[in-house]
Parts: structure tokens; sequence; C-alpha cells
């Protein structure tokens, strides 16, 4: 029966609810008149996500009934919990008790988003209790909702979930998604919503807008419709920095940027399979490389230069130069190394380029860093608004993106992977080890150092800490989030480690923890990543599996061969 | 598939010299896995080379290769000697490998694996010998895109088999290929291989199945604790009183 797991569920729906609300669950608050929808809708999906976990751990299909009742016991225990919770603080709001100085996102607005009241009727304590039941009717709803849309999962197979999610139905609405957050964008930001302060929530759409056009190009792969969509999709991107304000494209660069640098490091990692902890260094050798041979204050530019420095087109240049050196320069020493020694050694790197950069006083800065690093500018135009940096960031992610799907496919792209699933068969097919690891590493820290230039461009002043370990980690974690080996998995986990934090702001205490809860929800639920690179076998038709009696019969004994295949033949 | 054999036996004995091992030892660390092993394999020769469980038999596919270097002894390749040469040099020579249990590169698809196995060729026969490969051995072509390491243990013998042929290999090494196989399809295999020699790859090939290597090889070596104690024609071994003893000895 679907009663014991409905009200475990249920409990477990309060608390990822009341954990969620008093780190100030941004989405109902900001988007300006919709918040008590959103949190409907958020409620429904809390109620399937339940339903479908409950029918994982069953094992069995649920008929309607069940999943109603399931539905609706989940919805009423949370929705209870959540009401009496509201009620409380409600209450107190009423009473003058500065709740906020505890929790600091229970204010009279949060309130109001769960009983649909404004501000000032929670502060006059009006009818908070017609409040609170219209709040359950909408809960029950959402239960409802839940359930029926669950019901619509709970087959008894996979195979069925794999159709449901295969289903037309689902594929429009994965393309309709971009479409959706675009325009809910441009309403929100030209005050059609008649929201105000709309900067965080226009975020949030920008983001899931981002989000959407990764799952949907990932989801058309007929070639001419992912042409047209294509197309339409870098149409609105190019629109994309006209309709933000100043605070959302510094946020989107930043995730441009980092989605460089991500995707660099994943040549390293996801495709060459070498765990590089100092990956930061590059990034902060084409930041300095730019810095400070184009800063009016450094250095080199006052006594080598004669106080001209080099332009940002040029910068881009140095970087990249520097940047591959340095990533052979780095890669020559751990060659040989293998696992956790390469990833000790790369983070002993990453930790020596810091100190450099901290402790060369004279050349770098030292800990007062490099300022007023020159914006970029074409034909005697300045390009150093956020607007202007993100157009360059994203034409750079492109260039960037474009030039690792051609590596992926290419023959030195085919022998990073085949170096990373095992090297002493890709030895025996004539691949030099050497050369390859260290091409990876040139073109990774090639792509780094160059995201450095604009990242300094866009900073105006670097430091070192800009460098340190903390965001070495940062990346490192996009790239893992994001999904190793896949372009659209870095984009999105640069999503989340660029923008979520800035999302996230207003509940700056929590942020950490809520990040923290994330990552480890993650990689519980999805190790693989984000969006992991896509299987080849989803190429191919399930009718098209032919299997002979032979075939059955060895499939078993193949599993117990494979895992005591390893060992029996180490090189060094 | 009787009469072919006997027609190759007759000619390869005029035959170049592809593979000569001389007085070869091998050692991990102070363990010695080889013995002074000398092994002779002539141009178009399908040569065995039988053995128990750890009698060194991967170990010397491996010394060929230059992944576990010999510490005595020489090995010579077509006329160049290769016991100190690294792996990638040795395979650019033309000795190809398909390695104990497949070792496919599992995420990669099946037309990824072969694209690997040619990957020093730049010549553009590459896709006339793919084709070529798919009449040998047509599942590979029905599962072109799938992931390799979905594959069932028979196909990935296939593609691991395609995989080496793509090379184009002067000496195709195979370990094991019958391993890990249903009885009915270790027929199949074998006839491939069969096959493929027929076409002229020269082949040196490891097995624990003797009977089965025999009966389609020219010649065979039988390893024990890392020494050679008998050699001979197919038919000579299979015949020798010896053979079934020295073979089940370490099993
Ligand atoms: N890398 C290694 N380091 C140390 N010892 C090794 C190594 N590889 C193999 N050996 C040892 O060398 C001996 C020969 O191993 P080898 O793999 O050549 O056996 P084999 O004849 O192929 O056996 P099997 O039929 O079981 O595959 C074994 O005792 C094995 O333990
Ligand atoms: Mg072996």
């Amino acid at each position: 029966m679907s009663i014991k797991p409905g009200i475990r569920y249920g409990i477990i729906s309060f608390g990822i609810l009341f954990y969620l609300s008093i780190l100030g669950l941004p989405l109902p608050r900001t988007l300006g008149g919709f918040g008590t929808l959103a949190l409907g809708l958020f409620w429904a999906v809390l109620v399937l996500i339940s339903l479908v976990t409950m029918r994982e751990t069953d094992q069995r299909r649920y008929t309607t009934i069940e999943a109603v009742t399931g539905g609706l016991l989940i919805s009423a225990i949370a929705g209870f919990g959540m009401a009496l919770v509201v009620g409380l603080f409600g209450r107190l709001i009423a009473d003058g008790v500065q709740v906020n100085t505890v929790f600091a996102q229970v204010l009279p607005e949060w309130v109001g988003t769960f009983t649909g009241q404004t501000k000032q009727e929670v502060q006059a304590g009006v009818s908070a209790t017609t409040a609170l039941l219209r709040f359950a009717l909408l809960m029950t709803s959402a239960g409802f909702l839940g359930a029926i849309v669950s019901r619509g999962l709970t087959h008894s197979s996979r195979e069925r979930w794999h159709d449901w999610i295969n289903s037309p139905f689902m594929y429009w609405l994965v393309i309709a998604m971009p479409f959706v957050f675009y325009v809910w964008y441009f309403a929100l930001a030209r005050g059609i919503l008649g929201a105000t302060n709309t900067s965080i929530s226009g975020l949030v759409l920008a983001c899931l807008f981002v989000t959407a056009v990764l799952v949907a190009l990932r989801r058309v792969r007929d070639k001419r419709r992912r042409l047209v969509f294509g197309i339409a999709f870098v149409v609105m991107l190019i629109l994309l920095p006209q309709i933000g304000d100043q605070f959302q494209n510094t946020v989107l660069n930043k995730i441009a940027i980092f989605s460089v640098v991500g995707i660099g490091l994943n040549i390293v990692l996801g495709y060459a399979g070498m765990l590089h902890l100092g990956y930061i260094a590059f990034f902060a050798v084409g930041a300095y490389a730019y810095g400070l041979l184009a800063s009016p204050d450094s250095y080199f530019v006052i006594n080598f230069m004669g106080g001209d420095g080099i332009t940002f087109w040029q910068g881009l240049l140095v970087a990249a130069i520097v940047g591959a050196l340095m990533g052979i320069i780095f890669g020559v020493p751990i060659l040989r190394t293998r696992g956790d020694y390469l990833a000790i050694v790369t983070l002993g790197f990453g930790q020596i380029t810091f100190l450099l950069l901290l402790n060369l006083r004279e050349f770098t800065g030292g800990p007062g860093g490099v300022l007023d690093i020159p914006p970029p500018t074409l034909f005697g135009v300045d390009l150093g608004s956020a607007e202007s940096i993100l157009y360059l960031a994203m034409i750079m992610l492109a260039v960037v993106a474009f030039m690792t799907l051609r590596l992926n496919d290419s023959r030195i792209g085919r022998s990073w992977r085949a170096m990373k699933e095992d090297e002493d068969v890709a030895a025996t097919m004539g691949i030099n080890l050497s050369t390859t690891k260290l091409v990876a590493f040139a073109i990774g820290a090639a792509f780094a150092a160059v995201a450095g230039v604009l990242y300094a461009t866009r900073q105006v002043n670097i430091f070192p800490d800009n460098f340190a370990l903390k965001q070495s980690i940062d990346i490192l974690s996009l790239v893992i989030i994001g999904g190793l080996g896949s372009i659209e998995g870095v984009v999105l986990g640069a999503v989340a480690f660029a923008g979520l934090p800035e999302i996230l702001r207003e509940a700056e205490n929590y942020r950490i923890v809520a990040f923290g809860a994330l990552l480890v929800a993650m990689m519980i639920l999805r190790p693989q990543g984000l969006l992991p690179p896509l299987e080849h076998e989803e190429d191919i038709d399930v009718s098209d599996r032919r299997q002979d009696a032979w075939l059955q019969i060895f499939d078993a004994e193949e599993d117990d061969q494979d895992s005591a295949e390893t060992g029996a033949t180490g090189t060094d | 598939m009787a009469e072919s054999m006997s027609d190759n036996g007759k000619n390869k004995v005029e035959r170049e010299i592809v593979l000569r091992m001389t007085d070869v030892c091998t050692y991990y660390g102070a363990i010695r896995a080889l013995n002074k092993i000398n092994i002779e394999i002539r141009k178009g020769e399908m040569v065995c080379l039988l053995g128990g469980n750890a009698s060194g038999k991967s170990t010397t596919l491996k010394t060929i290769l230059g992944y576990a270097p010999p510490r005595e002894g020489t090995i010579e390749f077509l006329g160049t000697r290769t016991e100190k040469m690294q792996t990638k040099e040795i395979v650019g020579l033309g000795v190809s490998l398909v390695p104990e249990n497949r070792r496919l590169f599992g995420r990669m698809s099946v037309l990824e694996n072969l694209k690997m196995g040619a990957f020093l060729r730049n010549d553009d026969e590459i896709e006339a010998d793919m084709e070529h490969l798919f009449t040998l051995f047509p599942r590979v072509k029905e599962r072109l895109h799938q992931t390799a390491g979905t594959l069932s243990g028979g196909e990935q013998q296939m593609v691991a088999m395609s995989r080496a042929l793509m090379a184009r290999p002067k000496l195709l090494l195979m370990d094991e290929p019958s391993m890990g196989l249903a009885p009915i399809f270790v027929q199949t295999v074998f006839d491939i291989i069969q096959t493929i020699s027929n076409e002229g790859t020269t082949i040196f090939m490891v097995e624990q199945n003797a009977n089965m290597a025999l009966s389609i090889a020219d010649k065979g070596y039988v390893l024990q604790t890392g020494e050679i104690v008998l050699s001979g024609s197919a038919e000579a071994l299979r015949t020798n009183p010896q053979m079934k003893k020295a073979y089940l000895g370490d099993v």
C-alpha cells in the first residue's frame, strides 16, 4: 500500500520544503505575482519525485487510487507541516516579533508567498486562517496534480518510463522550455509582469533558459530540426544581453568565462582522464599575462614597454601561447605519474603558481594585485561594459566549444579517450602516450589562459586570491557536476557554479550549506553528472538488438571475466 | 579447410622469418616469467602457444610488444631488433594485438574502436578494409554505432579482432581468443581465424584450448613455467603423448 511510504515521503518533503524556505527559496518571493503559483508547481514536482521514488523502492506499479492517495498524503502531511510553520511565523510577525533576526529569510513577504497575502496584510494579521485554507487548497491540488502526472510515470517497467520520456509530448515540452523561459525573462525584465526588483528572478530565468537550451539541443537528434532550433537558439542568445540588466549580464559573462575554463579542464580530465588539481594556474597565467602586459601600472609596461601596454587582442594571442607552453612545461614532469600522484603533484603546481603571484611583489604586485587592466577596444570603441564582455565571452565560448567538438571527433580526440580508458591497450594501437598527454595539457591550458584574459579585463583589477585553490576546486566540481566529457555538461556546471551562488546570494549564510547539500545529493543521485556525454547506443533501436542463444549463454560469464581482467598488465 | 592447411604448410617453410625470439628472458621484478624462450614464426604461418595458467603465455606477447621488455635475449621482427623498442614503435612496425579479455575501449562506439585500430594508418584503403572486415564479421557492422562496452562477450571478441586487423598487421598476436565463449561460438571464432590466416596474415595465437588451436595451426610451442617444453608441427604435437601431460600439468 502507498500509505506508509506516503507518510514517510510526506515528512521528507516537508523537511525539504522547510529547509529550502528557511534558506530563502528565492523563486517564489521575487517572481512578481507568480510566487504562489510557482510554489504550487514546485510542490507538485516534489510530490511527483516522491511518488516516483516510492515506485522505484517498491518495485511495482501503483494503481491510480494508490497514486492519488499517496500524493494527497504526501501533500497533506507536508502541507500541514508548512501551514503550521507559516502560521506560527505569521502570528509572530503580526505580533511584532522580529523573526528575521533569527531566520533571516522569514519576512512578511515570505509568509505572504504561502498565504497569498500582501506584506501589509501579514503584518496586520488579517484573516490568516482563510489564507492558510487557501494555501491548503493549493497544496492539495498540487498533490493531486503530482499524483496524476506520476501515474503517467509509475508504470511497472523502466521501458514504459523510457517510452514516456521519449513521448512526443515530452519532446515538444523540452523544446518549448527555452522559449517559455526566454519570453518570461523578457516580460519580466521589461516590466510587463508588473514586478519590481527583478534582478535575481531575471537571472534565475536567464539561467533556466540556458539550461533549457542545453537540454533541448541534446534532445533534438534529427539533423534538420537541430539546425532550425539551433539557429533559433543562437538568435535568442545573441539578443540575450540586450534583455538583461548589468547585474544579470555580469553573472552571465562569468558563466560563459567559466564554461570556457571548464571546457579546457574537460579536455584534460574528461577526455584525457588526467585529474589536474592545479588547473587554475593556467587561468591565472592568462589573466596575469594580459594584466601585466597591459595595465599602465605594471612593472613590465613601465620598464620595458615605455608605458604602452598590449591590446586585448594581442593579450589573447600571448595568453594562448604562454598558456600552452605552461601546459607543456607543467606536463613534462607528470607524464609518468598516474592517478593519485598526478592529483597531488598538480595540486602542488597550482599552489606554487599562487604563491609566486603572491610573493613576487615587484613583478606581480603581490597581494595588491594588478590594477586598472584596460578594457577591450575595437576600432576605438570601448568594449568594457558587462554587455560587451558577455558578447565576447559568448563568442569565445562558441569558438572553444566548436574546436573541442572537432577535436573530440579527430584522431587526437580519439587517442585521448582511448588513453583514458586503457593506457596499455592505447599504446598497442600505436598511440604515443607522452605526446598525446602533452597536447591535452597544452590545449586545455591555452583555453584556460585565453579565458583568463577575458576574466582579467572583466574584473579590471585582479588579485592572487582570484586564483586560489578554492577556484581550482570550483572548476573541477563544475566539470564533474556538469558531466565529465560533455560540453553541455560543462556549461550547465558553470551555470550551477557561477550562477547559483549569485542567485543564492540573499541566503548568504546558508549558501555553502545549500551547496554542500546539493553536491552530496548529486553524487548520490547522478554520479555521472547532470548532462553526461550521450551514449552511442541511443542511436540504436531496441528492436534492432537481435540475440542468439549463444550470446545469451556467455553474457553472464563475461562480467566475471571483465572484473578479473584488471591488474594483469601493469607496465611500470 | 584441411586442404588449405596442408597447402600452407608446404609453402611456408621457405618463407621469410617474421619474428624470431632468441634466448629471451623476461622478469617481473625478481620473478623470472620467461626463461630462454626461442620462437620462430615465418610469413603466413599460424603458430600457437599453449600452456597452463601462469605459464607465461601472455607475458610472451607482452614481451614481443615491449610492454614487458626482456632482460636478456634478442627479438627480431622482420629483420629489425625490437627488444629495446617502445610499444608504439613496435606497433608501428606492424605488430598488433587482440588482448586477453578483449579490452575494447568500452565507452567508444564500435566504429571508433575500429578507427583506433587503424590509428597509425593514413592510406585511403581504410574504408575498403573495414568493408572487408564486415564480410568476415557481419555482426560488427550491425553494431557499428553501439557503445562497445555494451556489446556481448562474443561481439566484443569480434570487434577486438576487427580492431587489430584494421592495422593491417604483419603479425597478429591473439591472446586466448576463445576465452569465455560458448562452445558453439568457439568453433565460429576459430573458423574466422582460419579465414584470416588463409588470407595471408601471419598469426601468433595464445590458447588454452589446445585441441582446437592445433587443429588449425601450422606449428605450436608449449610453455611451462616460463620455459618451452615442447615444440613442433601441429600434427606432431597433436600426436605427441607428452603433449597432453605437459599441457595438463599446470591446469
Ligand atoms: N605485471 C606483473 N607483475 C608481476 N608478475 C606478473 C605480472 N604479470 C604477470 N606476472 C606473473 O607472471 C606469470 C606469468 O603470467 P602470464 O600472464 O604470462 O600467464 P599466462 O600464461 O598468460 O596465464 P593465463 O593462461 O592464466 O592467462 C604469472 O605467475 C603472473 O603472476
Ligand atoms: Mg594470459
